[in-house]
């Protein structure tokens, strides 16, 4: 399908350099694992103690710090934040992209649907997303098997990358919804900057407050790496209102872009 | 013969303002058909309605028989449009675009397109975005023309060409025509529609107010005289009825004329005349008398 | 001078809702200090005083007492810096580039006005606005420590930290409007900024943990601002003095390159 592969060649330089950010931004932080391993009883000692909180909000799962894998989900939640701002900065620009560059009157007067548009940008978008998701779980997994071939857990490794992914079309999907909707969009990146934010910082709240009800509040805690280590699986509450957010938001746009008045420049 | 549009009662309120109220109009197959009125007439409204980017509060139309809104990816297939303003994807070449307009449509167009390119002399290598607003132009009739569409909807269409290339593009569209193609074309650059058009829709305010061969517009229209005498001419020499405008300074008077032409001819022919005018009008004073005299 | 205010006006939403998302990042964040570690209960700085040192940095906590308000902000600090570092870029970058991202440049710059004075004006509408999130995160710093502060002072500490603050908007402000004098893309001017933020923020966290690296910290306007130092002294007079040299040189880069440049029109 040819808006399929321009989509595919319109934002490949884009999605390389983002996968370029985030193997570093993860490359770092397992940097780090080294400095901690020397020090493991100290380490472990501490975190034992540490209120609650403050280990959720950084990612580290106590009883597997000490493995790669879970100090992993500590530098998870740091590259799940730049995985939210490439989505979304792709779910808010690819549709508002024809009416902000004025290509609309081009796209949309070629003999194929307002639908076929929207499932070709929609299907590009799950393709590099899925080619991000991969290129880093291979990258990340050769680089945490590195440290301990013993410890390395692939299913819950796995259940991690997939919980990235999931994450970003769910970032994908709500920045898609908003751009549906929204008049004209001048700039991407303050939205999407701004919308992450927003999600992050209730992720903050949500972390101190005792009851549970704010995580569905916010996709950054639909997937807590803690409890993927612990159980091998995914909380279904949670992963179940991440589906449904990411088929709301994808039906109310096909409908609304459908009927949309496009109008002239 | 078959309409290739046939649009009924179409109308379109953007909230409270109006856009068009019941437009009604058929273009025929094989027609050039002028759709003229002054800026935000709803012209653009119309046309945008026709291409299904945007949507009639009420009415309806059809193209090829087919409903526009229902069908519009159907109807696509067969329609080239040039919108007056054109505007492309960032970095993309030219030869980049109409090749990905070529993609959209089931047939090899590679030939037209050179045909084209060249005929309107465009640099195929060049960034769109580095081009000038007349290139751009140009760029935008090769995308709407290069899969030898049945209809051709043109917005607007020789704004910012210079006076070659609207000669080049008005053989482009004639030829086109007499392949069999459908032409709507929106202006409001009269002579041009005047020149081209067998028949124009006049809209004004949201509303059809004239819709017309060229040619009777013309017939059942004003004749305009000017004539120099050799004797001063007194108020009474032209009180005739049908004439008005009258503007009589000395020995040169013009006035509007409609009615039996004997008559004027027989008036004329009792003065001694020094020189004499007689013009058809233009489209453009019938429209503009057609904007100022009515509703 | 009309175009100030011109820009003023345009602005005025964008300032609220920053200043919206500050108000809530602060108060949001000294939440946790109610939660976690209020007055009285040594217990957390007693685990973190047992942390090794590249842990402690790493988390930012090192050497701070948190039970005290004013010391747990200095760790929030980290955040409200890197929000006001995000604001400060984009609004340099954005209010300069916007005129050719809008195509107003061919209605602005034709006008009798020289580009020397529509970059003045659009620097002065920045730093006013810069100063209007200044004086609001300052506002609700005040109020909010003075709530958790108990008798203890802070107003001194904060006005350092403040001070700090208006150095990294000004700082930032700068290489966004350096980028937008540079480029003739504004996207490309915007995306520059952002990434110059993104990898200063990272390697001042890196020089955080990684003492070996500390020359790093001359190539990170965040480690010219470092909380500890301020508050704990120790902090040299060379930073504020770098700051502005490296200001003088974006802006006077900006302005060179402005004013040389083609238009993208």
């Amino acid at each position: 399908m040819n808006v399929f592969r321009q989509e595919c060649k319109m934002n490949f330089r884009t999605t390389l350099l983002w996968i370029f950010v985030l193997c570093s931004l993860g490359a770092v932080f397992m940097a780090f694992f080294p400095i901690i391993q020397g020090d493991l009883k100290t380490y472990l000692k501490l975190l034992d103690n540490f209120p609650p909180a403050m280990k959720a909000l950084m990612g580290i799962v106590t009883e597997s710090f000490s493995t790669p894998l879970g100090y992993y989900s500590f530098a998870f939640t740091f590259v799940i934040l730049s995985g939210a701002i490439q989505a979304m900065n792709l779910g808010v620009g690819i549709v508002s992209k024809e009416t902000r560059d004025k290509t609309a009157d081009f796209l949309m007067t070629k003999p194929i649907s307002r639908t076929g548009i929207l499932h070709a940008k929609l299907s590009a978008s799950v393709v590099l997303l899925g080619c991000t998701g991969l290129v880093y779980t291979v990258f990340m997994g050769f680089m945490i098997r590195a440290y301990s071939a013993a410890d390395f857990d692939l299913k819950k490794y796995l259940l991690e990358c997939l919980a990235f992914f999931i994450l970003q079309i769910i970032f994908f999907a709500i920045g898609l919804l908003v751009s549906v909707f929204a008049r004209k969009i001048k700039a991407v990146l303050p939205v999407s900057l701004g919308i992450v934010f927003f999600f992050y910082a209730i992720s903050a709240f949500a972390v101190t407050s005792a009851s549970d009800k704010l995580r569905f509040l916010t996709p950054f805690q639909y997937f807590k790496p803690e409890y993927i280590i612990n159980n091998g699986s995914y909380e279904i509450a949670y992963l179940v209102t991440g589906l449904c957010i990411i088929i709301v938001c994808v039906l109310a746009s096909y409908m609304w872009f459908s009927r949309k008045d496009v109008h002239s420049v | 013969m078959q309409n290739t549009i046939e649009i009924h009662n179409l109308t379109k309120f953007y909230g409270k303002s109006r856009g068009i109220t019941d437009v009604s109009f058929d273009v025929g197959e094989g027609e050039i058909f002028g759709f003229i009125g002054p800026n935000g007439a709803g012209k653009s409204t119309t046309i945008r309605t026709l291409l299904a980017l945007i949507y009639p509060t009420s009415g309806s139309a059809s193209i090829f028989g087919l409903d526009c809104i229902k069908n519009a990816p159907e109807i696509a297939k067969r329609v080239g449009y040039l919108p007056s303003e054109v505007f492309y994807y960032d970095g993309m070449k030219v030869k980049d675009l109409l090749n990905y307009s070529a993609s959209f449509y089931k047939k090899d167009c590679k030939k037209k397109i050179q045909d084209l390119a060249g005929r309107l002399d465009l640099d195929m290598n060049r960034k769109i975005e580095d081009l000038s607003f007349g290139n751009k132009k140009k760029v935008g009739i090769v995308q709407g023309l290069l899969h030898s569409p049945d209809l051709i909807i043109l917005d607007e269409p020789t704004l910012g060409l210079d006076p070659l290339m609207q000669q080049s593009f008005f053989e482009l569209m004639q030829e086109e025509n007499n392949r069999g193609a459908t032409v709507l074309m929106s202006s409001h650059i009269l002579n041009e529609v005047q020149r081209v058009c067998s028949r124009v829709a006049i809209i004004k305010d949201g509303k059809i107010i004239k819709l017309e061969k060229i040619s009777t517009l013309q017939e059942t229209s004003y004749k305009r005289f000017k004539i120099e005498t050799y004797d001063k001419m007194s108020d009474d020499t032209f009180r005739i009825d049908g004439v008005s405008d009258l503007k009589i300074d000395g020995k040169t008077c013009s006035f509007i004329y409609k009615g039996d032409i004997n008559l004027i001819v027989a008036r004329i022919a009792s003065l001694k005349i020094v020189n004499l005018w007689a013009d058809e009008p233009d489209l453009e004073e019938i429209f503009l008398h057609y904007y100022s005299k009515e509703v | 001078m009309n175009i100030y205010m011109r820009e003023l006006k345009a602005h005025t939403k964008s300032i609220l809702i920053w200043c919206a998302g500050m108000i809530f990042l602060v108060a949001a964040g000294m939440g946790k200090y109610s939660a976690g570690a209020s007055a009285g209960d040594n217990s957390m700085n007693e685990l973190i005083g047992k942390m090794p040192q590249s842990l402690q940095n790493l988390f930012g906590v090192g050497t701070f007492d948190l039970t005290i308000a004013l010391e747990f902000f200095a760790i929030l600090f980290m955040y409200i810096l890197f929000l006001a570092a995000i604001h400060a870029v984009m609004l340099g970058s954005g209010i300069i580039s916007k005129e050719e991202r809008d195509r107003t440049a061919e209605f602005l710059l034709v006008k009798p006005v020289s580009r020397q004075k529509i970059l003045t004006a659009k620097l002065l509408a920045s730093v006013t606005i810069l100063l209007v999130f200044f004086l609001v995160t300052y506002a609700v710093s005040y109020a909010i420590l003075s709530y958790y502060s108990k008798g203890a002072a802070f107003e001194d500490g904060l006005m350092k930290l403040m001070a700090s603050f208006g150095a990294i908007q000004l700082l930032f402000l700068s290489i966004g409007a350096f980028f937008a004098g540079i480029f003739k893309n504004p996207k490309r001017s915007g995306a520059a900024g952002t990434a110059v933020m993104m990898i200063m923020y990272i390697v001042a966290v890196i020089v955080d943990v990684v003492e070996k690296l500390d020359f790093l910290k001359y190539i990170t306007f965040f480690q010219y601002y470092d909380a500890k130092d301020i508050l704990k002294g120790g902090y040299s007079i060379i930073y504020p003095v770098i700051s502005v040299v490296i200001i003088a040189l974006l802006i006077y880069g900006a302005y060179h390159f402005y004013q040389k440049r083609d238009m993208k029109i």
